[in-house]
C-alpha cells in the first residue's frame, strides 16, 4: 500500500489509481509518492499541509488545491524530471491522504459523492497548475465532441486570493 | 594479454558474478527493511500530525481574532496631511490604522483591502494612469479578440475613475511628490502638456521609473539577498511559472509575461504593487516586477563566488554556466573571475578543452601513456642487462622475474633474452608514440649490431633519453595550451624520477649527455666497438 489510509473507501481508491499507471513509471511514481508524504507528515513541513486544510471554506476545495500544490512543489523539486504523466495520479493519492487525514481529525466525513467531488477539483487544480484553465479544457472537449462552446458548467469554485481575482472569480 | 593471464582473468569473472548476485540480494533484503522502517516512520509522523492537526482546530476561534488584530495592525494607507521627508523614508504615507478588531466584532473582519481602500485621490490617480498606461501597451499587443474586448473595458473604467485629465505626466510628479522623492518629482515636472500617442513607450518607461522610485523611497523594493535571509521559505515554486507564498498559502498569479521561472524578489516586488493598487493586475504587476528587478538582481554570492572560481580555472565555459544569468549577475562574475586569475580569457576555454581532450585520449595522451611504460620497462632492463654484464646472476633472476610479469613470457636466461625483451619493449615505444622516437626500421638497424650487455645498455639509456626528451616537449605543449601546471599528474613515478617533471629529483637521468661525446678521432678510437656515441654534429650514431 502506498500511502497510509485508513479508510476502506479512500484505500480502494489508491489501488484503483496505483493500477492505471504503467509499469514503466511505476518506480517514479512510487519514490513521488514517499517525497509527497514526507512532504506532507515530516515535523519540518507538516505546517503547510495543515494550514491548507485548516482554511476557511470548503474543506474538499482545500484539498484539491493542496494536492495540486503538493505535485507542483515536487515537479518543481525534481528539476522537472518527474514525468508530467504521473502528477495527476500522485495528486489523488495525496488528496485521499488528505481526506483520511481530516477524517480522523473529525472536520469530514469520506463518503463516495466526497471522494467524487474531491476528486474533480484535485483534477481541476492540476491542470490550472500546468497552465489548463477550466474554460479552455471545456472548449477543448466541446471542439472534440463537435459542439460549439455551451457555457462553463458548475465547477469547484475559483480559488481565493490573487488567482481568484484574475480569474474574475472573486 | 598471455594466456595465462587469460585464464586467471576468466576464473575470477565467474567468482565476481556470483558475489554480484549475492549483494545484490542482500541490497534487495536492505532495501526492503528500509522501506519498512518508512513507512512506520510515516505513520507515527502522521498521527502526531493528526494530534496536532486537532489542537489547532480547537483553537481556531482565538487565533483568528489575533491575526486579524495583527493584519490590522501591519496594514496602513498613505497619509497627504504628512508629507513625508527623503530622509525618512519609511514614515512615508500611512494611512490611519483602523480599530482593532476583538472576537465580538460582528462588522466582519478587517481586511487588507478595506483598510486599503482609504486612499487619497492624487495617489489614486496616480495608480490609475500608471493602469491605463499598461492596459493601452497591453491592447496594442495583443491580437485575441475576447482579450482585445476585456482590455477595452478595462480602459473604459480607468477613463472613467480618472476624470476628464487622463494625462500620466502632472499625476506622476504628484506620485513622486507624496513618495518624498524630489528628484523624480523634479524630473517628471518638465511634462505639463499632454502626452500624445506616439510617445506611449515614453511615457510607460517615465511611469516605471516612478514605480521604482517609490519602491525605493519606501525600501520595499527587496533585493534577492534580503529575500532569501529574511525569509528562505517564504517562496516555493509551483510548477513551471507559479510561485506560492508558504506563509499566506496563496498561489501566485503564474508569470505569463516572461514565460520562465519568477525569482523570489520578483515576487516579493509584485506582491507589494498589487497590495499597495499600483496596479489590479496581477500580469501587469509582474512585468513591472520583472523589468524593475533586473538590474537589482546579482543572485546568491557564495553561488557566484563558486562560478567564479569554475570559470577562472577553465573547470567550465562562462558561455554555458552564465547564458541564462541576469546581467548584473553574469557581470559580477566574470569580474571575480578576473581577479581570482589575470590570466582569464574566455576565448581561451575552446582552446584549453581541445588540449586536454588531446593529452587525454588524443595522440598526446597515447604518446604519454608509451612513455610511461617505455620508461618504466627500460629502466628494469637496463637494470637486468648490468646484472648479466656483472656476473650477478641473483640479482638478474630477481629482475628477471619483475620482467616476466609484463612479458607473459618465460623469465630470461642469456643475454639474446634480454636482447630480445628490449627489443620489444623499444618497438612498443615507437610504435606507441607514433614516430616520435624516430621510425621502426631505425631501430631493428640498432638493435641488429648490439652484441653485449654494455651496447644494450647504450641502446636503453639513449632511448630513455630521447623518450625524457619527448615527455618536456610534451610538458610544454599541455601548459601553454591548458594554461595548467599539472603535467606531472599525466606521468608514472618512474616517469617522474626520470625526467624530473613534476618536482621529483631525478637520481641519474639517462639524458643524452651520458652517452660519450665524441669531438675528434682520438675520441672515437678510445671508444670499444658497438658503443653509442654523439658526434660533432650532435647526432647519435654507433661505432661499428
Amino acid at each position: 500500500m502506498l500511502g497510509n489510509t485508513q479508510n476502506q473507501l479512500l484505500q480502494q481508491t489508491e489501488q484503483a489509481i496505483q493500477a492505471k499507471v504503467p509499469p514503466k513509471l511505476q518506480d517514479a511514481f512510487q519514490r513521488t509518492v514517499k517525497a509527497g508524504l514526507t512532504i506532507m507528515y515530516s515535523p519540518q513541513s507538516n505546517k503547510l499541509m495543515m494550514q491548507q486544510l485548516g482554511k476557511p471554506g470548503d474543506p474538499l476545495q482545500n484539498v484539491g488545491e493542496g494536492a495540486a500544490k503538493l505535485v507542483g512543489l515536487l515537479y518543481r523539486q525534481s528539476h522537472h524530471t518527474m514525468p508530467v504523466s504521473i502528477a495527476a495520479p500522485a495528486a489523488i493519492i495525496f488528496m485521499c491522504e488528505a481526506m483520511d487525514f481530516l477524517e480522523q481529525s473529525g472536520k469530514v466525513e469520506v463518503t463516495k459523492e466526497s471522494i467524487d467531488q474531491a476528486t474533480q477539483d484535485t483534477a481541476a487544480f492540476v491542470l490550472q497548475l500546468f497552465g489548463v484553465s477550466q474554460d479552455k479544457l471545456h472548449q477543448i472537449v466541446s471542439k472534440q465532441q463537435g459542439q460549439s462552446a455551451p457555457a462553463a458548467p458548475a465547477q469547484a469554485q475559483a480559488p481565493g486570493g490573487i488567482i481568484g481575482s484574475a480569474m474574475g472569480g472573486q | 594479454m598471455s594466456l595465462f593471464g587469460g585464464i586467471i582473468a576468466g576464473a575470477m569473472s565467474g567468482v565476481g558474478e556470483a558475489g554480484k548476485e549475492i549483494a545484490d540480494e542482500s541490497i534487495k533484503m536492505r532495501d526492503k527493511q528500509s522501506l519498512l522502517d518508512q513507512q512506520s516512520q510515516l505513520e507515527l509522523q502522521k498521527a502526531q500530525a493528526i494530534e496536532q492537526f486537532k489542537n489547532e482546530l480547537a483553537n481556531e476561534p482565538a487565533n483568528r481574532a489575533g491575526r486579524a488584530i495583527a493584519d490590522a495592525l501591519k496594514t496602513q494607507v498613505p497619509d497627504t496631511a504628512t508629507p513625508a521627508s527623503p530622509a525618512n523614508p519609511s514614515s512615508t504615507t500611512h494611512a490611519p490604522v483602523p480599530a482593532p478588531q476583538t472576537a465580538d466584532d460582528k462588522s466582519g473582519p478587517v481586511t487588507a483591502t478595506s483598510a486599503v481602500m482609504q486612499v487619497p485621490p492624487a495617489v489614486q490617480a496616480a495608480r490609475d494612469a500608471l493602469r491605463l498606461t499598461m492596459l493601452q501597451n497591453e491592447l496594442n499587443d495583443e491580437k485575441d479578440l475576447e482579450n482585445r474586448a476585456r482590455l477595452q473595458r478595462d480602459i473604459d473604467r480607468t477613463k472613467l475613475a480618472l476624470g476628464p485629465s487622463t494625462t500620466a505626466a502632472p499625476v506622476v510628479a504628484d506620485v513622486a511628490a507624496s513618495s518624498g522623492d524630489s528628484s523624480a518629482a523634479s524630473g517628471a515636472s518638465g511634462l505639463d502638456e499632454p502626452v500624445p500617442v506616439k510617445m506611449r513607450n515614453r511615457t510607460q518607461a517615465e511611469a516605471m521609473e516612478v514605480a521604482r522610485q517609490a519602491l525605493l523611497a519606501n525600501g520595499d523594493l527587496i533585493g534577492a539577498e534580503k529575500v532569501k535571509a529574511a525569509t528562505p521559505d517564504k517562496y516555493i515554486q509551483i510548477g513551471k511559472n507559479g510561485l506560492l507564498n508558504a506563509q499566506t498559502n496563496e498561489i501566485i498569479q503564474p508569470n505569463s509575461a516572461t514565460g520562465r521561472e519568477a525569482l523570489p524578489a520578483e515576487a516579493a516586488n509584485a506582491e507589494w504593487l498589487l497590495k499597495h493598487g499600483i496596479t489590479d493586475d496581477p500580469k501587469t504587476a509582474w512585468k513591472m516586477a520583472h523589468k524593475l528587478q533586473a538590474n537589482e538582481n546579482i543572485g546568491d554570492p557564495d553561488l557566484n563566488e563558486k562560478i567564479a572560481a569554475m570559470v577562472a580555472s577553465g573547470d567550465a565555459s562562462a558561455s554555458t554556466v552564465l547564458g541564462k544569468l541576469p546581467s548584473a549577475q553574469k557581470l559580477q562574475i566574470l569580474a571575480r573571475a578576473k581577479e581570482i586569475n589575470p590570466e582569464y580569457k574566455q576565448q581561451d576555454y575552446a582552446t584549453q578543452q581541445k588540449t586536454l581532450n588531446d593529452f587525454s585520449t588524443g595522440q598526446q595522451g597515447k604518446a604519454v601513456n608509451s612513455f610511461n611504460v617505455g620508461l618504466a620497462h627500460l629502466d628494469q632492463l637496463g637494470k637486468l642487462g648490468d646484472a648479466l654484464e656483472n656476473g650477478n646472476m641473483q640479482v638478474f633472476n630477481k629482475i628477471g622475474n619483475t620482467v616476466t610479469s609484463w612479458t607473459g613470457g618465460a623469465a630470461p636466461t642469456n643475454f639474446d633474452a634480454v636482447k630480445h625483451i628490449v627489443a620489444a619493449e623499444l618497438v612498443k615505444a615507437v610504435t606507441g608514440s607514433a614516430g616520435a622516437l624516430g621510425d621502426r626500421e631505425a631501430l631493428d638497424a640498432t638493435l641488429k649490431n648490439v652484441n653485449s650487455p654494455t651496447q644494450l645498455r647504450g641502446v636503453v639509456d639513449t632511448y630513455k633519453g630521447l623518450m625524457v626528451g619527448q615527455l618536456h616537449g610534451l610538458q610544454k605543449q599541455y601548459e601553454v595550451g591548458t594554461g595548467r601546471n599539472d603535467f606531472h599528474k599525466k606521468l608514472s613515478s618512474e616517469a617522474q624520477a626520470l625526467s624530473g617533471i613534476g618536482g621529483v629529483a631525478s637520481p641519474a637521468k639517462p639524458t643524452a649527455s651520458s652517452i660519450a661525446q665524441v669531438g675528434n678521432d682520438a675520441d672515437y678510437n678510445a671508444l670499444p666497438s658497438g658503443s653509442m656515441f654523439t658526434g660533432p654534429d650532435g647526432h647519435i650514431r654507433r661505432k661499428p
